[in-house]
């Protein structure tokens, strides 16, 4: 028979002590900490476990939408949906694209709102405006119980702006969609062109993978 | 820099802002980190560049006056939380309480919770109270606790057993009851 129990160190989670804060005091290379602490901030070229510090904990957990012999389907935030399997053989990946909108035809990725681009993926709600630029990507990442890695990037500015949502699975196979610009009056080149911060998002998320 | 002029700028957006910031702060998270994860020099700068990283994301929800105590609790729930995410033991006496089993589930509220151990520990002695609270929140050895606070080992056994009784008085008024009850 199992006994219940409470830990008193979880219970101690819901505490806040002001009264015997530890005394002040720096052991660690605080320069180099605050220059990391800058640069990521500053959108410099962000280390793997930076990545890692940057994403947001969506409430939504990825789900299985479905399952037939040989073949999984998942349904991504987006409304893409990516199967791994089936008719076209173990290991392959197909994917079904969205618009990024959801059932109410509103953003469910990136949303731009009065001059501002929010991340609202889930039930996140997240002002990315000053995080994101033509170079500097915004990255979500959660790690699935079977050892997949669903991730999302977004980045560029209000006038210009887009999205990216993947998955990355434990045999190295892969998929994902977006849409990589909001501007309608560019050229298909122009239209088809990785922007920067796509680029450098998809550097991240692979060395978060590798790590 | 003011904490006031440190707040608008972080929430204008402003890197200034985040850098006093550092410099106000970091002493106080560097020691929250150092204490719980004493010795782990890498980790504990890991944790103070996610808890400031951290205050960045979510600059907005900081108050004025609240800012010491918001750094503080999140250094410190970082850093249990490394331990716990690498299945690292905590070091804990008794961490356990043994609830009875024929008794109701009962799940306290968070904020109920809260309330709970305040009033379970604001009811100690504050030596009695410093030594739960370093070792049930910020993990640190029995040992570790009692030499820096200059009391002998075997006293602060006795102490902690003293707090662990005061709490589960507190939680029975809500309906807990205990295995040996």
């Amino acid at each position: 028979m199992s006994l219940r129990k409470i830990d008193i160190s979880r219970l101690m989670d819901a505490y806040e002590d002001l009264e015997f804060l530890p005394e002040e005091d720096v052991q660690v290379d605080m320069e180099r900490v605050r220059r990391e602490i800058i640069n990521s901030v500053k959108g410099k070229r962000r280390t793997a476990r930076r990545t890692a510090l940057v994403a947001a904990a969506l409430a939504a957990c990825l789900a299985l939408a479905g399952w037939t012999y040989g073949e999984q389907i998942y349904r991504l935030i987006s409304g893409q949906t990516v199967t791994v399997g089936g008719d076209s053989g173990m290991g392959s990946v197909t994917v079904e694209m969205s618009d990024g909108l959801n059932e109410n035809g509103d953003p469910a990725i990136i949303a731009l709102e009065e001059g501002r681009l929010w991340f609202v993926a889930g039930e996140e709600r997240v002002d990315v405006t000053d995080l994101v630029d033509e170079e500097t990507p915004y990255i979500w990442t959660q790690r699935q119980e079977d050892g997949s890695l669903h991730y999302i990037i977004v980045g560029g500015t209000p006038e210009d702006y887009g999205w990216f949502e993947g998955m990355k699975f434990p045999d190295g196979s892969g998929g994902g969609s977006g849409t990589p610009h909001s501007r309608t009056d560019l050229s298909q080149a122009e239209q088809l062109k990785e922007p920067d911060w796509y680029t450098a998002g998809r550097e991240q998320v692979e060395e978060l993978w590798e790590n | 820099m003011e904490e006031k002029e440190i707040l608008d700028r972080l929430r204008r957006g402003d890197p200034v802002g985040l850098e006093a910031l550092i410099d106000r702060y970091a002493p106080l998270v560097c020691a929250v980190a150092a204490r719980v994860l004493a010795g782990r020099r890498e980790e504990q700068e890991e944790i103070i560049s996610d808890v400031f990283l951290a205050a960045w994301k979510d600059r907005k929800k900081l108050r004025p006056g609240q800012v010491k105590g918001w750094l503080a609790t999140v250094a410190r729930n970082r850093a249990i939380n490394r331990l716990r995410d690498r299945w690292e033991e905590l070091p804990l006496e008794e961490d356990a309480l043994l609830l009875s089993p024929d008794a109701p589930h009962v799940e306290a509220e968070q904020g109920e919770l809260r309330e709970i151990l305040a009033r379970a520990l604001s009811s100690l002695e504050k030596a009695d109270r410093e030594l739960f609270v370093r070792h049930y929140y910020y993990g640190q050895t029995v040992a570790r606790a009692a030499e820096e606070m200059g009391m002998n080992l075997s006293t602060a056994k006795t102490r902690l057993r003293r707090g662990r009784e005061h709490l589960k008085d507190y939680l029975r008024e809500v309906g807990y009851e205990f295995a040996e009850d």
